[in-house]
């Protein structure tokens, strides 16, 4: 774990985390920011239920996921304090659509709702970027791990 | 009232609710933002592996299915 020991104006010694994660990489945001592109670009042009889409989204997807529980992103995130209530949100959002879902005869999943909306090739695509924005924001939470791809590649080029 | 109108009420219910919490998050500190708590739920492995899938399959759900 990267933790140097720094001495406070009271003499305490606290741990201190280095960065070893997102401030200090701005060239692999914006690598993952221009990978992207291509991502969003085959999702907007072939559209729903095409196999292309399909494979960009799972295979950009995958690989950013893998990338994360690699790097052990948010390893070092702080913990919060009442954080459940998101959690309540979440499963609250999760059950209506589960009842819609299983009421789907009546009632229109959110999926069914947004369908139309991300039909337009440009808001899809935008869509796209949103999503896999919010990828590279999950990657570049706080680790505690003693690599991360920015240090691994600076030793590849050493 | 159409069934399309109480899915669409519902959903727009829910997401009123997370705009309130994250507004009274940011404005009266009492709780914390969606985006330090989804942090947060990243800290162990089992977090991080949930939170990662559930992206992964908004991808695959919303834009590819």
């Amino acid at each position: 774990m990267n933790i140097r020991r720094g001495v406070e104006h009271d003499g305490r010694v606290q741990p201190q985390r280095t960065a070893t994660g997102s401030e200090a990489r701005p060239v692999h945001a914006l690598a993952w920011a221009v990978a992207a592109i291509p991502v969003a670009a085959t999702v907007a042009t072939y559209g729903e239920l095409t196999i292309q889409a399909f494979v960009a989204v799972l295979v950009s997807g995958g690989v950013l996921t893998a990338a994360a529980l690699r790097r052990r992103a948010g390893s070092a995130a702080p913990a919060v304090p009442g954080a459940v209530v998101w959690l309540v949100w979440l499963v609250a959002v999760g059950l209506w659509e589960l009842y819609t879902f299983l009421h789907q005869q009546r009632l229109p999943t959110l999926s069914d709702l947004t369908d139309p909306i991300l039909a337009h090739p440009l808001v899809r695509g935008a869509a796209t970027v949103a999503w896999f924005s919010a990828g590279i924001w999950l990657l570049r939470r706080p680790t505690s791990a003693t690599t991360s791809l920015g240090e691994e590649s600076a030793r590849s080029h050493q | 009232m159409s069934a399309t109108a109480i899915s669409l009420a519902g959903f727009l219910l829910l997401l009123a609710a997370g705009v309130g919490l994250e507004l009274s998050a940011r404005h009266r500190h009492e709780r914390p933002t969606a985006a330090r708590s989804l942090a947060a739920a990243m800290r162990t492995t089992p977090g991080r592996v949930a939170v990662l899938s559930w992206w992964l399959w908004l991808g695959v759900h919303f834009l590819a299915r």
